[in-house]
């Protein structure tokens, strides 16, 4: 009788030791972030570094606008506001004043002339809001008397952006895809407009206009 | 029962308990091509019947914002595929034939990906993913002969080591976070 329970205690410790020994499954944990996440790229998906070259202004009879372009795709997986920032105008070669006007950025019209947001991977073709002072193609105002024709408070220009200011603003842009996809941004052009004037000579002027995407 | 239970054995590539974790960080750029995490483990099976490993998974998103029109990383957005067996350990018995399972035996972190969306067609087209282990569970992904003569895990030549390759392809995908819970288990026979 004592024999028979020594022997039935043995046999429950091999059981049991064979059992640890086995690991017959395991793990594997996948864990993953998806931060927010914008961008703003050149028309080719590349960094946004774009010249707009508006050449000589030299005046002349009419209204003839000397303007240029930009063009830049934007991608978000959040809603977004676009902000633009303009530098002072620098000059090299400038001239005396001697009692007239140098062009200023107040001279220059900026606007938001167009949003495509059409591509099949584009999470929201509605709601993308430009700011209504900056809403409108400088390229198609009036010029009345040979004058500059940006109104103050009507008529955005490079002069209402000379600190961070927000421009555009909408919804999440992008259902899916990344930075290559082709049809998952929205295309906004830019417009810059000025009317060549007898403004103070120089040899050249810039300014550099930085723009920020940002979560709302 | 015990002697069944001792048959097989999977483990970590250091013989102990495989419970691996990797991490993604989906910040969308401009490369078509998945990124790739992979882990290894080892497989050992002293039964005349061979083997079989099993899969199963579950997988949660939490978004950290409203996904407002857009897509959430899906578990069919994540790629999983055998990309290594190595048989080279001594005691493993040759000639052999293991066989990974069909939409299984491909590397989703060598899959491009046009125009910057997620790649994989699925398993039943040959590039399985996360999604068909949730939906089907138990799914044998690999399967064999008898490995070696013994299966015990403190002896360093008798086992396979396979190599599992995650991958995804970073996106705009609503901000947030997911987790994968994959399960492996090696069983007798075919």
């Amino acid at each position: 009788m004592k024999t028979g329970k020594l022997f039935l205690f043995g046999a429950l410790v091999l059981m049991f030791a064979g059992a640890a020994q086995a690991q017959t499954s395991g793990t594997i944990t996948i864990t993953g972030t998806d931060p927010e996440a914008f961008s703003i790229t050149n028309t080719s998906d590349a960094t946004l570094s774009a010249t707009i070259i508006l050449g000589t202004l030299t005046p002349a009879t009419g209204g003839t606008l000397t303007s240029g372009t930009a063009q830049i795709r934007l991608r978000s997986n959040k809603a977004y506001q676009l902000t633009a920032q303009a530098t002072a105008l620098s000059f090299t070669g400038a001239g005396a004043a001697d009692g007239g006007a140098s062009i200023a950025l107040s001279d220059f019209g900026f606007g938001i002339a167009s949003i495509d947001a059409s591509g099949a991977n584009v999470a929201n073709a509605t709601g993308h809001t430009v700011v209504s002072l900056f809403n409108y193609d400088p390229r198609s105002v009036s010029v009345t008397n040979g004058l500059t024709p940006f109104v103050p408070s009507t008529h955005g220009t490079l002069d209402d952006i000379t600190t961070s200011t927000q421009i555009l603003s909408g919804p999440r842009i992008s259902a899916q895809g990344n930075i290559s996809t082709d049809n998952n941004f929205i295309l906004v052009t830019l417009a810059v407009a000025t009317l060549p004037q007898y403004f103070t000579p120089n040899s050249s002027f810039s300014t550099t206009v930085t723009l920020t995407i940002a979560s709302q | 029962m015990p002697g069944r239970l001792c048959a097989q054995n999977i483990t970590d590539t250091s013989n102990g308990t495989m419970s691996a974790v990797i991490s993604f960080t989906v910040t969308p750029g401009t490369s078509n091509t998945p990124v790739a995490r992979t882990v290894s483990f080892r497989i050992r099976c002293a039964d005349a019947s061979g083997y079989h490993v099993a899969a199963s998974a579950s997988y949660v998103a939490v978004p950290g914002a409203p996904a407002d029109g857009g897509a959430t990383i899906a578990a069919s957005d994540i790629g999983v595929g055998i990309t290594s067996v190595d048989t080279s350990s001594s005691q493993v018995i040759k000639p052999r034939t293991d066989t990974i399972a069909y939409g299984f035996a491909y590397d989703p972190g060598a899959v491009s990906a046009p125009n910057g969306l997620t790649p994989y067609a699925g398993r039943a087209a040959g590039q399985a993913t996360v999604a068909d282990l949730v939906g089907s569970p138990g799914t044998t992904i690999l399967s064999g002969d008898r490995i070696a003569a013994s299966e015990n895990p403190s002896d360093p030549d008798n086992y396979i080591t396979v190599t599992v390759t995650f991958a995804l392809l970073p996106q705009y995908f609503t901000p947030g976070t997911f987790t994968v819970a994959l399960t492996l288990s090696i069983m007798n026979g075919p």
